[in-house]
């Protein structure tokens, strides 16, 4: 039984794509680049806005 | 923070988008190239060719589909709009007319299911003439006014309201190829099952 | 040295230094903009009043429904809704990236190429040189214009991010730069004049929802991931969340577009992905929805004050619900039904009316003052922009999706004639034109507004200059 070539790019696509998301994000936590303190930081539009949050211009 | 290089962001954004191009273009397009045109289809002939360009630069598109749906799947076979269309019965279309609006019926068959030429120089002349609740515009624009006819001008069955006294309204080429496009807008041929090319 | 380490008077002075670079690129996007928001607006009253009064100007070739409905699309998404966004986006990416505007010739150039563009394109549409592809209309040295100047923007805009001095990525940043990435190689590719055939139609519309997916989506996700934040002064709910949200966008949103071509001549498989695809976009969406939600929770009675919050969270909740609406309607179940109909217009208006230009109108109410150096004249005048917008856009969607309904339910009825389908949508039709004429009357309050802010400005700045005192 032929597989339809679609089914065929459908499965190479989401084993790759899923083998290279658990790869990055492997190499991530590996190399220490999960910081939940600067992403707590990020959560602001402008850093500045942490000391005066409101106080745009 | 997750901190990615950022040639690795801009990676994963061509990536997703050449992904997405593969998936709804790229291998579609090795499928469809395999398929040959079906034979009961015709090329378009020069005034066809000519009459799509009207229907093009008017905007038809914009209200009328080229595409009949399978039963099963709403109701063009029960009205009679021909039978589900196939990528073989486009072959030639450069640009696709597919469509994606019904403001109007689909076109796909309407040479078969309408094949008088004064009925669509008529109707195109004043739908509402032909159809009372049509809101198809009107292409004046696409006949000429005459007060002396020639033997081989065309002219328009004009409902009473719109006639004028020694006008005639003769179609133009433009008109005129129009309708043969709309008239040779008929896939009714059998559908063979093809072996790709 | 990055921006947060700076004492307030020295930011002060940034924030001022880049809002005077900002000024000229920025207002020169944001006034045409305006202006082809006012012609597309009219455009768009002219399409939908020929629909229930088609003997109205008939004889006008270029007035013909054909060429004005897809002028109208052009010009409000390549005119109105792409220079306002790339104007904001301008001056967004200096603010984030706490550095002046880079290369702003490139931008100047890019202001005058894009309205060259949509000049000669639109001309061309409605004198008869359309390309009859929906969304890509323009011949192709209009679309070649309309690229180079996008092209032009990009490289601005990844100028100004490569010359960033801040120690973190706020999110609204990956959606900028995505865009710039992504864009001109999505336009490139659908303009190619190479296809045919049924593979044309997955090209056509591969592009059109993409157009929404990387260009249109992200400028109001930016914009409101920003202004509500700002706006109420607290942090965006969860950084992870907004990542997740990103990734998943990116991911799915790309696959949606054969939605468009449910029960047609393509594939059965590639019908189904994009459906699959369309429902997947939940996922983004509610990520979304729920950080710009906790974000605002306990802050809502803001909206009763701050017009730049109200404009952003109608757009924002507006997002919520188109998406949840398209991912609903992509089922086949629904296209049965609705496919072919003003349903889809409904769909669309919700998306780049309720959605994108109600955030675009928002951001401009906050960036404006601060380049014209003025302030509003007339608050009660932006809340009369509101409610008109607001009430305008709600029945005009509420009558395009009711029409559509009855429109899909009649076509699929074979024992009722076509023309009587035609009938029963007409009342509808009419609501709609009502609901463009509340739009457009709020359009022509904004444009005055805009040129008074700028008029003010002027004076003002003209008035310090020769020392007199305000």
């Amino acid at each position: 039984m032929t597989i339809p070539p679609q089914v065929l790019f459908l499965v190479v696509v989401a084993v790759l794509g899923a083998s290279a998301a658990l790869a990055l994000f492997v190499w991530a936590v590996r190399n220490g680049h999960f910081d939940p303190a600067a992403a707590n930081a990020a959560r602001w539009p402008d850093p500045e806005d942490r000391e005066n949050p409101g106080g745009s211009l | 923070m997750m901190y990615i290089r950022l040639w690795m962001f801009f990676a994963g954004l061509l990536a997703a988008l050449f992904l997405g191009w593969a998936a709804l273009v790229g291998v579609p397009g090795v499928q469809l190239a395999a398929v040959p045109p079906q034979p009961g289809l015709r090329p378009y002939t020069f005034p066809q060719a000519h009459g799509r360009e009207i229907y093009m630069r008017e905007g038809c598109v914009y209200c009328h589909s080229q595409q009949t749906r399978p039963e099963g799947f709403g109701a063009d076979q029960r009205r009679l709009w021909g039978r589900p269309s196939v990528p073989g019965d486009y072959v030639y279309d450069r640009p696709h007319l597919l469509g994606t609006a019904r403001i109007g019926p689909d076109l796909f068959n309407i040479g078969a299911r309408q094949p008088s030429r004064d009925w669509h120089l008529a109707h195109l002349y004043d739908p509402r003439s032909a159809v009372a609740q049509s809101i198809m515009p009107r292409f004046p624009w696409l006949f000429a006014e005459k007060t002396s006819t020639d033997p081989e001008d065309v002219v328009v069955a004009v409902p009473a309201p719109l006639r004028r006294p020694g006008v005639s309204v003769v179609a133009t080429r433009e008109a005129l190829d129009l309708c043969e496009y709309l008239l040779g807008m008929n896939h009714t041929y059998p559908l063979e099952r093809t072996r790709p090319r | 040295m990055s921006a947060a380490a700076l004492p307030a008077p020295e930011l002060n002075a940034l924030r001022e230094e880049m809002d005077r670079r900002a000024r000229l690129p920025v207002l020169l996007y944001f006034g045409a903009g305006v202006l082809w928001l006012l012609a597309g607006t009219a455009l768009g009253l002219i399409s939908s009043l020929k629909l229930h009064a088609p003997d109205w100007l008939a004889s006008v070739p270029w007035l013909t429904f054909g060429r004005v409905r897809p002028a109208h699309l052009d010009t409000v998404v390549y005119g109105w809704a792409s220079l306002a966004g790339a104007g904001c986006f301008v001056w967004l990416t200096s603010r984030l990236c706490q550095v002046v505007v880079q290369w702003r010739g490139l931008l100047i150039g890019s202001v005058i190429l894009w309205n060259i563009g949509l000049l000669y394109g639109t001309g061309a549409v409605l004198f008869g040189f359309s390309q009859s592809v929906e969304w890509l209309e323009y011949p192709l040295p209009a679309a070649g214009m309309i690229a180079a100047a996008f092209v032009l923007f990009g490289a601005s805009i990844l100028r100004t991010f490569q010359k960033r001095t801040v120690p973190y990525l706020y999110v609204s940043l990956w959606y900028i730069v995505a865009t710039v990435v992504w864009f001109p190689v999505l336009y490139v590719i659908a303009n190619l004049p190479i296809y045919s055939g049924v593979l044309h139609g997955a090209v056509n519309w591969w592009y059109a929802h993409n157009a929404l997916a990387v260009w249109f989506t992200p400028v109001g996700l930016a914009l409101a991931y920003y202004m509500i934040p700002k706006v109420i002064g607290r942090p965006i709910y969860s950084y992870y969340l907004s990542m997740l949200g990103f990734w998943t966008f990116a991911l799915f949103y790309n696959w949606n577009g054969i939605h468009h071509l449910v029960g047609g001549p393509l594939p059965a498989w590639l019908q189904t992905i994009s459906i699959i695809a369309s429902v997947l976009m939940v996922i983004p969406v509610l990520a979304v929805a729920v950080n710009h939600h906790l974000t605002t929770v306990g802050h809502f009675r803001m909206l009763k004050s701050d017009m730049t919050l109200r404009f952003v969270v109608f757009g924002a909740m507006s997002y919520t619900a188109v998406s949840f609406q398209g991912s609903a309607e992509a089922l086949r179940s629904m296209q049965e039904t609705v496919h072919f109909t003003h349903y889809t217009i409904g769909h669309a208006h919700l998306g780049v009316y309720a959605f994108l230009t109600m955030i675009l109108f928002g951001a401009m109410y906050y960036i404006t003052p601060r380049l014209a150096r003025s302030y509003w004249p007339a608050r009660k005048l932006i809340t009369a922009h509101f409610w008109l917008a607001a009430l305008g856009v709600l029945l005009y969607v509420v009558a395009m999706c009711t029409a559509g309904f009855f429109q899909g339910a009649g076509m699929n009825n074979a024992a009722k004639p076509f023309a009587d389908v035609v009938a029963i949508t007409r009342p509808y039709l009419v609501l709609r034109s009502l609901g463009g004429a509340l739009m457009g009357i709020g359009h022509v309050i904004f444009a005055v507004l805009f040129a008074m802010i700028l008029y003010r400005g002027g004076r003002r700045a003209a008035a310090n200059a020769q020392g007199v005192g305000q």
